[in-house]
């Protein structure tokens, strides 16, 4: 196997070499694609169910697919080269029409190793190269040796990180500069910690689904739920004793069913946490931040200090009551959708201290001074929650009211279920709204609040982009407006100050903002 | 209050935007307009009003939408380019008001489409790192004007580090 080799600086003017990913990765991908390949297939087999074609006729027509297939992956894997330069990693695709795409070490956001199942069993991953431009400006290679893959992100993030330091005095912050190859665990997910969160993940979602694909695709059953026979037939059997015991025991079934689909509920929020956050670890080096999680598919992320953004710490109103959190950083990559920058799953308050203040951005402690935002917030907040949704409930019943329409839509009480909801909704709106503050320091700005899921927000001063001051009718009408600040990667409001204050705060913020050059940041 | 928050300067008043702006937004509400009698006209129509219950109305809010409202925007529109931001205010009823500081600009455009075009004018978008609420856009400005101010913002852009 070919080790990654990086021309040394300076070599410029000679092409680098191109490659061609692992030739294992063809048959990766080719197994990975066989679920996509059952639906032709299956199509085929169903087409020709009439004609009474002879098996021979039907078999060599899969096997022509799965060659034409094949053919085209392996074109694919061979017209796709990539070539690393000193500065720049380049890909070639295409079979007739060749497009190249080059991307500069210093475009690239973070540099991530993921292994699926398959991938994992021969060693192989893939290398994605995340710009925070959106999806297609990323560029992945699937499939290295791991330690190929391995070796090609050290290069690119040290390459990065020479030219960074050589170029701005100013250099990464937050920097307690860790010595050059050593990692030290910020925090690890124990398995313990890992179940319980896997119970915080229950999903209702999972179940309303559920209920709902019980109701729609019954006939799948293997009987019929709505025969007055079948149940007739389960009471005499099994179920006799059950109806014998009257009432009481068959509100113990009816909650016995709701448990059932609870337990569903729970498993399903278990089985995805444990396959996706198995092992969770995030160690600290002079890199940056490292994270190792998944259990079937692996993924390890490596998100550089000057990258954070922001961070967000987020809870839920159990959660917050037994003292558990979870975080997140904010930067650019998470931003374009692609990475998702959990650091702490589930932690202890001080344990998520430790990774925030790590990045550069301590938490609030008893010496923070908050601000309450207006109290008129919460009620304003929920006024224009229902003002929407009368709009969209007087909409829906006039469309109701038109006879034509009215004929096709099936009777129901639509409108009372669409009034129910806006209610909901707007009690919902009315009490995260509540208690928010914010806090503004030499160096960091922060905001909190929320009750079914409280949340905190802490951004670096010098990282704010823009700062707009926004106000509706309402606001405008009491003298107040919305503070909105950009982010990259993510948005940080404080609602409902007072003009004067709103005012105080955007020339507080602009004067720290002068201080250094986005690029220097992002 | 907060100590670190130093006592502000005045904002400094906004100048406005080119007149020929406001034909650009009387065709904006136009479009607006022909939507809303058409909607009139089909709600009409299907449910069986008498001619006139929903398009006289429609018609007097369409007379007011492209007759008053395009000068009230026009004049609700201002910018600014203070020292080492711009700042970009618009709206009346909703209103916003930007600020970006030139060490945040990722990259300037000067765009105009045909009505612009036809009017001799031009937007001016500014774009900071991120995808949402990025973007500060300056419409309605003299052609020249916007390429005047993008160079000098260009220039104030502090030379890149890296």
């Amino acid at each position: 196997m070919t080790s990654v080799t990086v021309p040394p600086a300076g070599s410029r003017h000679r092409a680098p070499p191109l490659r061609r990913t692992d030739p294992r990765s063809l048959l990766v991908t080719m197994v990975s694609a066989l679920p996509n390949m059952a639906v032709p297939i299956l199509a085929l087999l169903f087409s020709t169910r009439g004609d009474r074609l002879p098996p021979s006729v039907v078999g060599s027509g899969i096997v022509l697919l799965a060659l034409l297939l094949a053919l085209a992956a392996w074109l694919r894997w061979h017209r796709t080269q990539f070539a690393i330069g000193t500065d720049y990693i380049r890909l070639e695709t295409g079979l007739l029409a060749r497009s190249a795409r080059s991307l500069p070490f210093d475009r690239v956001q973070d540099v991530s190793l993921e292994q699926p199942l398959l991938a994992r069993m021969f060693g192989l991953a893939a290398v994605k190269f995340e710009t925070g431009a959106g999806k297609g400006e990323d560029l992945s290679l699937t499939y290295l040796p791991l330690a190929e893959g391995e070796a090609l992100r050290d290069a690119v993030r040290r390459r990065r990180d020479d030219h960074r330091i050589a170029g701005s005095p100013s250099g990464a912050k937050g920097g307690d500069a860790c010595p050059d190859d050593e990692e030290s665990v910020l925090f690890a997910l124990s398995t313990r910690r890992l179940f319980a969160l896997g119970l915080f993940r229950f999903s209702l979602v999972v179940v309303a689904l559920l209920a709902g694909a019980v109701q729609q695709f019954d006939f799948l059953l293997p009987f019929d739920p709505y025969a007055p026979d079948t149940w007739e037939a389960f009471l005499a059997g099994p179920g006799s004793r059950l109806a014998a015991a009257g009432a009481g025991a068959q509100t113990l079934g009816a909650l016995l069913g709701a448990g059932v689909l609870l337990l569903i509920g729970i498993a399903t929020g278990m089985v995805r946490t444990v396959l996706t956050e198995w092992g969770f670890t995030l160690t600290r080096s002079r890199q940056g931040f490292r994270r190792r999680r998944g259990l079937l598919h692996v993924t390890d992320v490596v998100m550089p200090v000057h990258r954070v953004q922001a961070v967000l710490v987020t809870t839920g109103i159990v959660r917050a009551r037994l003292g558990w959190y979870g975080a997140k950083f904010v930067s650019l990559a998470g931003d374009a959708g692609a990475g998702d920058h959990v650091v702490v799953p589930l932690g202890r308050w001080a344990e998520v201290g430790l990774v925030a203040a790590a990045a550069g951005f301590p938490l609030p402690d008893a010496g923070t001074m908050w601000t309450r935002v207006s109290p008129l917030h919460p009620p304003l907040q929920a006024l224009a929650t229902a003002g929407r949704w009368a709009v969209l409930v007087l909409g829906a019943s006039a469309v109701l009211s038109i006879a034509p329409v009215a004929a096709t839509v099936p009777a129901g009480p639509w409108i009372p279920a669409l009034i129910a909801l806006a209610v909901l909704r707007t009690a919902w709106v009315w009490l995260e709204a509540r208690r928010q503050e914010w806090s503004l320091d030499a160096t960091h700005l922060r905001k909190r609040g929320g009750w079914l899921s409280p949340r905190l927000q802490v951004a670096d001063r010098e990282r704010i982009q823009s700062v707009t001051l926004r106000r509706g009718p309402l606001l405008g009408a009491l003298g107040l407006v919305d503070v909105h600040l950009g982010i990259a990667g993510g948005r940080l409001m404080i609602p409902a100050l007072p003009l004067p204050q709103a005012r105080r705060l955007r020339h507080a913020l602009l004067d720290s903002m002068r201080k250094r050059d986005f690029s220097a940041l992002v | 209050m907060h100590s670190d928050a130093p006592a502000h300067p005045a904002d400094t008043p906004l100048s406005p935007l080119d007149p020929r702006f406001v034909s650009l937004l009387r065709v904006a509400m136009g479009r607006w307009a022909l939507l809303l009698l058409a909607a009139a006209f089909a709600g009409e129509a299907a449910a069986g009003l008498p001619a006139g219950l929903l398009t006289l109305p429609a018609l007097l809010i369409s007379a007011v939408l492209v007759a008053v409202v395009p000068g009230r925007q026009y004049r609700r529109w201002g910018y600014a380019q203070e020292g080492d931001h711009l700042r970009v205010a618009r709206g009346f009823v909703f209103h916003s008001d930007h600020v970006v500081p030139f060490t945040r600009v990722q990259h300037i455009d000067v765009t105009r489409g045909p009505l612009e075009r036809a009017r001799g004018l031009g937007t001016l978008t500014l774009y900071t790192a991120g995808t949402h609420n990025t973007s500060v856009v300056l419409p309605g400005l003299a052609h020249e004007q916007a390429l005047a101010m993008r160079e000098s913002i260009r220039a104030r852009i502090p030379r890149r580090s890296a």
